[in-house]
């Protein structure tokens, strides 16, 4: 009996003091905070069966500690299957890769309008352990490539620059920023549809800049800057921002910090939906011209009005935009309809796309509030 | 001063309510909601829970006709020996499947995100052997685990959670209550995919002093399970939508991920969570456990429990190392709980309440309730 337990013990031993089979050194690991995604063209192919580039961005550890040198790197393989791609870069570094950290990723134009292999990329990153969702995506009108030769002025990284921003848009609403788990949200939800912010580069500087369209999981067409901007108001994620007002051949910014937007269905018609969207907006206007008042409420109620029109064109132009040219509704009238007039919805659920651009006529009503008008009268 | 150590307390019989039902399918359970209920899968889970704190106290009235005895002693009494004794093995290797299925499920989870290279042999060998070490201590070592590891596996569990609360977007719950017959009808099939392992207070209301005490902390701790339960698919379903939580295996999982706390030393939460989750597989098998060797150890009429755990062990090892991988997993723990766990809950516990009912077993009325 003694024997036997003794036994028992050295095997347990054998078990126990065998070590750690997952363990991983903190300075083994490369920490990939970018990833950009191409479509191969015909001459960086290495086999006719390749598909993706792949870029990577990660820091270098040394450089950022002592200062001096490149601060980031970026490696680029070129694979058929992205994790293929992954796996090919421990050919060539001596770590481990580490995706807990990546804040942002990149689609090229043609991986965009490649409805195979984005779906493959979609449901890699979606699927794959090693991703969480929680980085930025953008859509680059060019290559994504580009993005990763930038070798920004005010950041040693990359992708915390680009990511930076997309955080930005507390500030700045022309910047739509959208998070992947936001993103495979509106994908699933809609069965293909979403809007992807997309991001030009030059030498020393990345910028976001307007947005991609994707319908049926295809990029069907980019909407400019001052755009963008509405659809942020439209899907009430717009925070702060300047809109242009006019009082007496005068441009005036007028800066709001708050922006909310309620839609209601004010009736059904026949065959016809009659949708509202209700603005409002507050802020202050910090600037006039020199030797004017501006303390004037009377002045003011006709600069609110002015702005009101404002906002009202440009949203129902964007609205437009989205019934009669992209065809496609991301300007959240189906989550409205479904979350709060179910029975509306399921009657029209069927044919969605073809009833969104004939018959829903939309309004827009804005509520502009000028608060305060700076230091001096 | 000799102590009897078989005795449990209220307070313990509450935690071990809420830790043998929640288990390994906290991260799972979202989807099962998000996938039946839809959108209001979180009033279904509400009403379902009032519904088991009564039919919890169906078996509370069930064991105090017999107080001072636990399940497998006086089922023999109602069904007589031999049928008995085949009904509580029958139940004996229905939890061990239970736990053969927990087991698995833990494995492999932790070993996508947590061991990718540990064996999983070793992952599920160092676990059991943990539960049996406990087991061996009896009811009152598996009782006093579970009061100590209640506070921390929760108080940490709701601090995760609560950083994500703003990417919460509750206007996904509505619409409120469309639809909600059909819903109803499609979630009942699945309810003992929430809530098996209740009935295990049959077996472990046996071990208290006075069994008409039970009431109040089976009730309690009923209503926190049916809160969290609540809560965690509020959570789940308002984070992502009905339709996108369905399309994830670990909801719940996936929101912990996706919470960014910027400048904190840990970036990532999932880590901390799923390290606490270990705490929440280990309570539910150990109460499971003790169960069986238990009522082993009444069919085979041997003093002790304690034996059967080493041998029982290599089970649990055996089941659990038989499904394929995971998809097989789940088909295997649909259909057992649909339809295997179904009878065990809820049928068999009713029967024996209504034949003991006829044959006026037991003390009809307990004076000091």
């Amino acid at each position: 009996m003694r024997i036997s337990k003794l036994i028992v013990i050295l095997m347990l031993c054998v078990v126990v003091l065998v070590g750690c089979w997952d363990k991983v050194e903190i300075e083994d690991r490369i920490f990939v905070l970018g990833i950009g995604i191409d479509k191969a063209k015909e001459e960086e192919k290495a086999q006719p069966t390749d598909r993706y580039v792949i870029n990577f961005a990660s820091p270098i550890v040394g450089a950022l500690k002592d200062g001096g040198g490149e601060t980031f790197s970026v490696d680029k393989t070129v694979s058929s299957i992205f994790t293929f791609g992954l796996n090919q870069m421990y050919e060539r570094i001596d770590k481990k890769l580490s995706f807990q950290h990546t804040r942002i990723l990149i689609f090229g134009e043609d991986m965009l309008k490649d409805e195979r292999l984005f779906k493959e990329v979609l449901d890699a990153v979606g699927r794959s352990h090693e991703f969480h969702r929680n980085m930025y995506v953008f859509a680059v009108p060019g290559r994504a490539d580009e993005v990763f030769k930038v070798k920004p002025k005010y950041n040693k990284l990359l992708a915390s620059y680009v990511a930076g921003i997309a955080e930005n848009n507390l500030y700045q609403s022309s910047i739509y920023k959208m998070p992947a788990y936001q993103m495979y949200d509106n994908l699933i939800n809609s069965e293909g549809d979403t809007i992807i912010p997309s991001l030009r580069a030059s030498k020393e500087e990345a910028k976001v800049s307007g947005l991609g369209v994707i319908k049926d999981y295809k990029l069907v067409g980019y909407l400019n800057d001052m755009d963008s901007e509405t659809l942020n108001w439209l899907n009430n994620t717009a925070s702060g921002g300047v809109i242009e007002g006019k009082y007496n051949d005068i441009l005036i910014p007028y800066k709001y910090n708050d922006f909310n937007t309620n839609m209601v269905l004010d009736k059904v018609d026949g065959d016809k939906i009659y949708l509202t969207y209700n603005m409002v907006a507050e802020g202050s206007v910090e600037e006039y011209i020199w030797g004017e008042n501006l303390m004037e409420q009377a002045l003011l109620d006709t600069l609110e009005k002015n702005i009101e029109t404002r906002i009202e064109e440009r949203g129902k132009s964007v609205v437009d935009k989205f019934q009669k040219e992209l065809k496609v509704d991301l300007v959240g009238i189906a989550p409205y309809l479904r979350k709060h007039h179910p029975q509306v919805y399921s009657s029209i659920e069927k044919d969605y796309e073809n009833f969104f651009q004939n018959n829903m006529v939309i309004k827009i009503k804005a509520e502009v509030s000028i608060r305060r008008v700076g230091t001096i009268e | 001063m000799i102590r009897n150590n078989d005795n449990i307390s209220p307070y313990q019989l509450a935690m071990l309510v809420i830790m043998s039902i929640i288990g390994v399918g906290v991260f799972n359970i979202v989807h099962v909601i998000a996938k039946f209920g839809g959108n209001d899968g979180w009033i279904i889970m509400t009403a379902m829970g009032i519904v088991h704190i009564f039919l919890a106290f169906l078996f509370i009235r069930l064991s105090c006709r017999f107080p001072g005895k636990t399940f497998p002693e006086y089922i023999q009494e109602i069904l007589g020996v031999v049928l008995g004794k085949i009904l509580v093995f029958a139940i004996s290797c229905y939890i061990l499947l239970n736990l053969a299925y927990e087991v698995r499920e833990f494995t492999e989870v932790a070993k996508m995100f947590l061991l990718p290279r540990t064996p999983t042999e070793v992952i599920i060998f160092a676990l059991i052997l943990v539960c049996a070490y406990v087991v061996r201590g009896g009811v009152e070592s598996v009782a006093r685990v579970v009061e100590i590891t209640f506070p921390i596996l929760f108080i940490p569990f709701f601090l995760v959670l609560i950083p994500g609360f703003p990417n919460l977007d509750l206007t996904n719950l509505l619409p409120v209550g469309s639809d909600i017959g059909t819903k109803f009808t499609r979630m009942i099939p699945h309810a003992p995919h929430a809530f098996r392992g209740i009935e295990y207070i049959l077996f472990y209301i046996g071990f208290m002093k006075r069994p008409q005490r039970a009431y109040k902390p089976v009730a309690w701790g009923l209503i926190f399970v049916t809160g969290f339960y609540t809560l965690v698919s509020v959570i789940g379903i308002g984070a992502f939508g009905a339709k996108s939580a369905t399309k994830a295996i670990w909801p719940l999982l996936l929101y912990i991920r996706n919470i960014n706390i910027p400048g904190l030393f840990i970036e990532r939460l999932d880590g901390v969570i799923l390290s606490i989750w270990v705490i929440t597989v280990f309570t539910t098998i150990i109460t499971g456990f003790f169960i069986v060797t238990y009522s082993i150890s009444k069919v085979i009429n041997s003093k002790e429990q304690k034996q059967f755990a080493l041998p029982l062990m290599m089970f649990i090892y055996y089941l659990a190392l038989q499904p394929a991988g995971l998809a097989e997993l789940y088909e295997w723990g649909d259909w057992i709980f649909k339809y295997v766990s179904s009878i065990f809950i809820y049928v068999i516990p009713i029967v024996a309440l209504l034949i003991a009912a006829i044959r006026r077993l037991g003390v009809k009325k307990s004076e000091d309730f």
